[in-house]
Parts: structure tokens; sequence; C-alpha cells
């Protein structure tokens, strides 16, 4: 299953090497999680959008988690994003979150439902979009996740604006190395595939991303 | 707004340290001799055989797992090939229902509510007697009004719990 895996990494790698229309992104972000308690826990994040020549957006996150059962979640959060902060023309985005999450073990891998609803608030109009994500983590090293020790993360996400005119959708498949920390830091490495303006007229937009993580928690 | 953010950020104290066990997978022959010895004769009737080194920081093990007989097992050795423990995946349907009815009313002291993820019955001699255990270890999610978490609970031969602690979690961003 582990070999099943890293062909998919370099099944999703391999492709947006090879395209030469293709967007390119570096997406670092650095996230913090503090644990109130079993029940309770925020986290907070700062990414950055950079293209080769424009820093297209920088966005701050706060995301609230109440812990339901042992596998599931609810989330409430608020985005703020700043478009091409360093340009003349710049805009903001206010974004409202709210969340579901729900884990189940599978053998040595954890596969995590996510579904999103967000309302995003910008100056050309409110849109209100949904999104599902499922993802597959799979230690690298033994049979379970410990410190100190490899990961591989697989994830497809579908994105919906239902109230764009016309309905537009995106599909993000991404596959992320990650290291977890012996102090339960994590940092993770990832590539990214985006297929933007789906079910529109004007062409799709390939987006190939890559992602550096660098995630602490308390 | 990203400022407050960034100073969130800078707020927090940095995470603390926690117990350090790394499992890695290994070879057949960085294994003691001793302990393949022991296994020889078993390990030409199992399947699925793969064999791990097991650090904590300060010890070093080894572990052997394979199917036998429709089961998982884990054969732990020390450094120098002493056998440490033998676990074999039940469910608890396989238990006696004396100790699972014991099981059951200890979780349900412990847990408003659980679910039981995996059982092991652990034996410590070669080779095992597959009717007198002498110890489960349960993994089990269990959760109550100010807890919720995953928990390894380990209880003797007669469904009382022995100790218990908390297994690391990582969430999903």
């Amino acid at each position: 299953m582990r070999i099943s895996c890293m062909v998919l990494f370099f099944l999703i790698a391999l492709p947006l090497s090879a395209q030469n229309d293709i967007k390119r992104i570096w997406e670092p972000s650095i996230t913090y999680t503090h644990r109130l308690n079993d029940l309770w826990s925020v986290t907070s994040q700062l990414a950055a959008f950079q293209s080769p020549d424009l820093l297209e957006r920088v966005e701050g996150s706060v995301m609230g988690l109440r812990r339901i059962s042992p596998r599931t979640s609810l989330g409430v959060g608020y985005l703020n994003r700043q478009i091409t902060p360093l340009e003349d023309d710049t805009g903001v985005e206010h974004r409202f979150i709210l969340q579901y999450g729900y884990q189940i073990p599978w053998g040595i891998h954890l596969i995590s439902h996510r579904v999103r609803a967000e309302e995003r608030i910008r100056e050309s109009g409110n849109v209100h979009r949904f999104r599902y994500r499922i993802s597959m983590r799979t230690p690298l090293q033994g049979e379970r996740l410990d410190p100190g020790e490899r990961y591989l993360l697989l994830q497809d996400e579908v994105l919906g604006s239902f109230s764009e005119n016309p309905f537009t959708a995106d599909n993000r498949i991404s596959a992320h190395l990650g290291f977890l920390l012996k102090n339960r830091q994590r940092i993770e490495i990832g590539i990214q595939h985006r297929a933007e303006r789906l079910f529109t007229d004007s062409d799709v937009v390939n987006v190939a991303l890559l992602s550096t993580v660098w995630h602490f928690t308390n | 707004m990203t400022t407050v953010l960034l100073f969130i950020f800078l707020l927090f104290p940095s995470a603390p340290p926690v117990k350090q066990e790394v499992e890695m997978s290994s070879r057949r022959r960085d294994l003691p001799d001793t302990s393949l010895a022991l296994l020889n004769t078993t390990l030409r009737r199992a399947s699925d055989v793969r064999y791990f080194r097991e650090t904590d920081g300060n010890s070093r093990s080894y572990e052997v797992k394979f199917r036998l007989d429709g089961a998982r097992w884990s054969v732990e050795f020390s450094a120098d090939g002493e056998l440490e423990d033998v676990e074999i995946e039940r469910s608890l349907s396989d238990l006696q229902q004396a100790t699972v009815a014991a099981i059951r009313s200890s979780l349900n002291q412990r847990f408003s509510r659980y679910n039981i993820r995996k059982v092991q019955a652990q034996y410590l001699s070669w080779p095992p007697d597959l009717g007198s255990p002498t110890a489960y270890e349960l993994i089990v999610e269990g959760s109550n009004p100010n807890e919720i978490g995953l928990f390894e609970v380990n209880f003797d031969p007669f469904g009382a719990i022995q100790s218990e602690r908390r297994v690391l979690e990582i969430p999903d961003l």
C-alpha cells in the first residue's frame, strides 16, 4: 500500500512538471494549534501565495474547533486575505467558515473527511462556496505515526461556488511528504494540481502548487 | 488582522517534549540470531512477515509481525534477543464471556461512551499458551463530558484495568 501511495505521488508530480501552460505557485504557510483541553482547540494560520513574479496574496486565519467525539469535530473560522498586497491595486477578502470533520482509521491509514461551507465577502460581491476534502495519511515507518517519523498525505478536494453565475467548481489533488518531529511539530512539503473554473465556458485554469507547511502545537 | 495573527503565533509557547518511541522497518538479518531461532518453525507457516526495530530514546527492541491462522501476531525481543512479549490480535468474541463482561464493565466505569478499536491478548512465553493470556491490551476511543481521546488500556486476565495511557493523535489541518 505504501508503494501504491508513492506511485500516486509521482503520478501527480510528473504531469505537472511536464506542462508548459500551467501556472506555478509556491504557497508557504505556518500554522499553530493551541489545545485548550480535550474538547476545544484553536488553529491559526499565516500563508502566502507566491507566483514567480508576483506576491498574489497573503492571508491569515483563525479556526476554533470543538471535538464532538473521538472521530468528529465542528469548527468555526475567519480568514482575512490581502490580495496583491505589494502592488498599487490591492484588495481584501473576508471569509467566514463552518467546518465538519470526520476521521476513521483504515488499517495503518487514517482517512479524514472534511466538509466546509464558506461565505466569501469581496468588493465584487459575496460568494457562497462548499468544499469537500478527503485525505489519507499513511506512516512511512512502522505501522503507526510516532514522533520522529515520516508520513505520506494524499488529498483531494472539490469546491463549488453556488452563488456565482455561472456555477463554477475547482478540483485540487495533492500529495504531501510530512515529517512529524520529536517535539510534535510537523513539516509538510507537497505538490498540488488545481483545476479551476470547471463547468464554465472558459478554459480550465491549471495550477501547479508547491506547498510548504510548518505546523506546531502546544 | 495579519498583524494580530502574527502576535498570536509569537504569544504561544513551544510544544513540550513527548515520549520518543520510533518504530522503523528492519531487515531479517538485523535481528538477533536467538530471536530468529525461536521463531524459525513458526515463520515457515506464517504469512506477511515483517521486521521492525523500535527505539524509545534509551532502549532498543525488535519486533516480528506476521499473520498466522488468520490472526495478526507481534513478537517483541530485547536487543540481545530475549523474548519480551507476544501479542495476538483478537476480537472480543474470541475471549471468554466472563472476561468480556468484566472488560465492558471496567470501560463503562471509565468512559461514558467508548468504541473498542483493537484487542490484543498478551503472552510472556514462547510458544504462547493461547488459553491463558497474561494480559489484554485494548485501543479504545473513549469520551467523557470533559475528555475525548484515544487510549491504550491494559487489562489483567480477569478484565480489570491495570494501566492506561493516551495514544498520540495527530489531527489533520
